[in-house]
């Protein structure tokens, strides 16, 4: 095994160990607040301080992974392999009448918009779009 | 004489693409308000009417536009109530003008995919075992986003963006860790619990998958982008292929990132990076019939290109600039009441913290009652802010009930609806039979009171004494409301 590989495997464990020990820290803080928040519903589950400890904490395998991969790139190390594989070709068939079902597709197009003006469903779109709905984007 | 054309040949390829410029471009554009990531507010003006090509959460301190996705799926949850015909116009229109180019070009999404590529560890190589795989984004679109989100709307009236709710990494990274890095959102950890959890891992989990596969999220996980991809070989704006050129080598298959079979098929993203390995010059990006790049021609041809993309360069920057102007400092359409909320900070009594007084309210109920703030003194009140679009807000709302019928004589409760009516409030009440009065914030003053924001549901609890003991975004429990009471309760006596 030549050196390029294994500083390529040194890297890719790297991300792994980061990757794990971040998921494990949030784990670990979700346990432990669910646990405080069983005995006292007005406990935090998450608390600032906390997450930010959790953090320091990743923060000396984030340092390795940070420099091993800037080592890499300023040395243009990469897994030259990617990519290299047996393919069938096959031609693109051009679509029959292309612009007439781009025309077509078009003007269905703006018949949808105009019709969603007037039922409302802009309006639901802009509704959604300047309110944050907590859950959906995973805070809960 | 071949040292300095080596050196040269070197030169040009440290130099960024064109195509990672514009994708930079596409990511500023989409993300142009930047005062949100300093005051931790989303943008609230016109401009979330229309959605924006690519990947980018709407709930992005930054965004300035919606996220076709998220807009799609709320759209069929809604459709019991009106179909959502604006969504799949702007997605049709989207397909057929540029395809899979959002994807190649200006995907904020895919431009971070492409970055974590980069970092240089072992690669998962292209397979048959990953064509297979790319056929899963499809079961993603066809169960998160379209079945769950319709099964929710029509059943039981809830809109649940499923895929937003459970994978979404977008929605985690830009919307959930973007606000909570930013201390003014500190009380948003209060909210955090399993969800949040379930979906850190699941980000993590694709961004690995990123780092070691190319495009790990477009190709095996992106409803989005199978949407695009239906489109892909009818769309104006796309790689093509010259066919009297094209040799059939097969050169431009293999270079490519993505699961394709051909160039512009379904897995294509029309990035054009095939054009570099082509030796037969058969491949350019092309809108309609006008070639955007091509392969390198005659000197002249070369010149006039470059005359036209400083020129559209000239005016893509003009555009930036504007953009940048307008949704930071210029645009009316931003309402101005959320931080009307923290201008009572300077005064000690009152203001919305907790140990503060509210400043008063009135409100006219559905049912006729009139609540007013400073006739509550003397009773614990609880104070909700609710919409008919929240899915938490509804499902806690019998809680918030049990506890007003509970302590009926002991309890002021008023559950308020913002300004803006989708569907009535009270047409959706009618058959739930909760006990407490519900109103709508008609003048914002509620809002403008308790510090109230873009984030549902909000609960905020006075002691007998009027003074603020808990005020926080987030959904409710049982347990949380009962132990909310007992504390009002012992922090001002009867």
């Amino acid at each position: 095994m030549n050196k390029k590989k294994l500083f390529l495997i040194a890297v890719s464990a790297a991300a792994i160990a980061l990757a794990v020990m971040l998921a494990a820290g949030a784990v670990v803080l979700f346990l432990n607040g669910s646990a405080r928040k069983a005995e006292n519903p007005m406990e935090q589950i998450y608390t600032r301080e906390q997450a930010a400890g959790a953090l320091a904490a990743v923060a000396p395998f984030f340092v390795l992974f940070a420099g091993l991969s800037a080592a890499g790139v300023i040395l243009g190390i990469k897994d030259e392999n990617r990519g290299k594989q047996k393919t069938t070709v096959r031609r693109m068939d051009k679509p029959k009448h292309k612009g007439l079902i781009q025309a077509a597709m078009a003007v269905a197009a703006a018949a949808l918009i105009v019709a969603g003006i007037i039922n409302g469903s802009a309006l639901d779109v802009l509704i959604k779009a300047i309110t944050i709905c907590s859950e959906c984007i995973g805070l809960g | 004489m071949d040292k300095k054309h080596a050196n040269k040949s070197s030169r040009r390829i440290h130099r960024p693409a064109t195509r990672r410029l514009v994708q930079l471009y596409a990511a500023l554009l989409h993300n142009a308000y930047l005062r949100g990531f300093l005051s931790g507010e989303i943008y609230q003006g016109n401009a979330k009417y229309a959605c924006v090509p690519g990947f980018n959460c709407y709930s992005c301190p930054g965004a300035v536009g919606a996220c076709p996705l998220g807009a799609l799926q709320n759209a069929l949850a809604a459709t019991g109530h009106r179909a959502g015909w604006y969504v799949l116009g702007i997605l049709m229109l989207f397909g057929v003008t540029l395809g899979r180019t959002v994807c190649g070009w200006l995907c904020p999404l895919g431009l971070i995919q492409e970055g974590l590529h980069k970092i240089p560890t072992l690669k998962i190589k292209k397979s048959r075992f990953t064509r297979a795989l790319s056929w899963l984004k499809y079961a993603f679109l066809a169960v998160f986003a379209v079945a769950v989100p319709l099964w929710y709307g029509l059943k039981y009236d809830l809109p649940l963006p499923a895929f937003c709710k459970y994978i979404c990494p977008a929605g985690t990274f830009e919307g959930a860790v973007g606000h909570l890095a930013n201390p003014a959102n500190a009380s948003m950890f209060s909210m955090l619990g399993l969800l949040f959890t379930r979906k850190w891992v699941i980000l993590l989990i694709i961004v690995l998958a990123c780092v070691f596969c190319y495009r790990g999220f477009c190709r095996f996980v992106c409803p989005l982008g199978a949407i695009y991809g239906l489109f892909n070989r009818f769309c104006l704006v796309g790689v093509s292929v010259d066919a009297g050129r094209c040799n059939g080598c097969g050169a431009c298959v293999r270079h490519c990132g993505m699961d394709v079979r051909r160039v512009g098929d379904r897995e294509c993203i029309q990035c054009g990076d095939c054009m570099a390995v082509c030796a037969q010059g058969a491949i350019s990006v092309k809108a309609g019939k006008i070639v955007l790049k091509g392969p390198e021609g005659r000197p002249e041809a070369r010149t006039r290109e470059k005359r036209r993309g400083r020129a559209l360069w000239g005016i893509a920057l003009a555009v930036l600039c504007f953009a940048l102007l307008w949704f930071n400092f210029l645009d009316p359409s931003i309402p101005r009441s959320s931080q009307a909320g923290h201008s009572w900070e300077s005064t000690a009594a009152v203001g919305n913290r907790v140990g503060e007084q509210l400043p008063d309210f009135t409100l006219t109920c559905y049912d006729g009652s009139v609540f007013r703030l400073a006739e509550t003194r003397g009773k614990i009140t609880f104070i909700n802010l609710w919409s008919t679009w929240c899915t938490p807000c509804k499902k806690e709302l019998p809680y918030f009930s049990d506890l007003y019928l509970a302590h009926p004589d002991d309890i002021a409760m008023v559950i308020v609806h913002p300004s803006m009516v989708l569907d009535s409030p009270e047409d959706y009440l009618s058959d739930k039979g909760y006990a407490m009065p519900f109103a709508t914030d008609t003048e914002d003053a509620v809002w403008s009171a308790v510090g109230g924001s873009a984030t549902l549901p909000q609960t905020v609890v006075l002691n007998r004494n009027g003074e603020v003991v808990y005020n926080a975004v987030g959904s409710v429990t049982p347990e949380l409301l009962a132990a909310l009471y007992a504390e009002a309760d012992g922090s001002a006596p009867k």
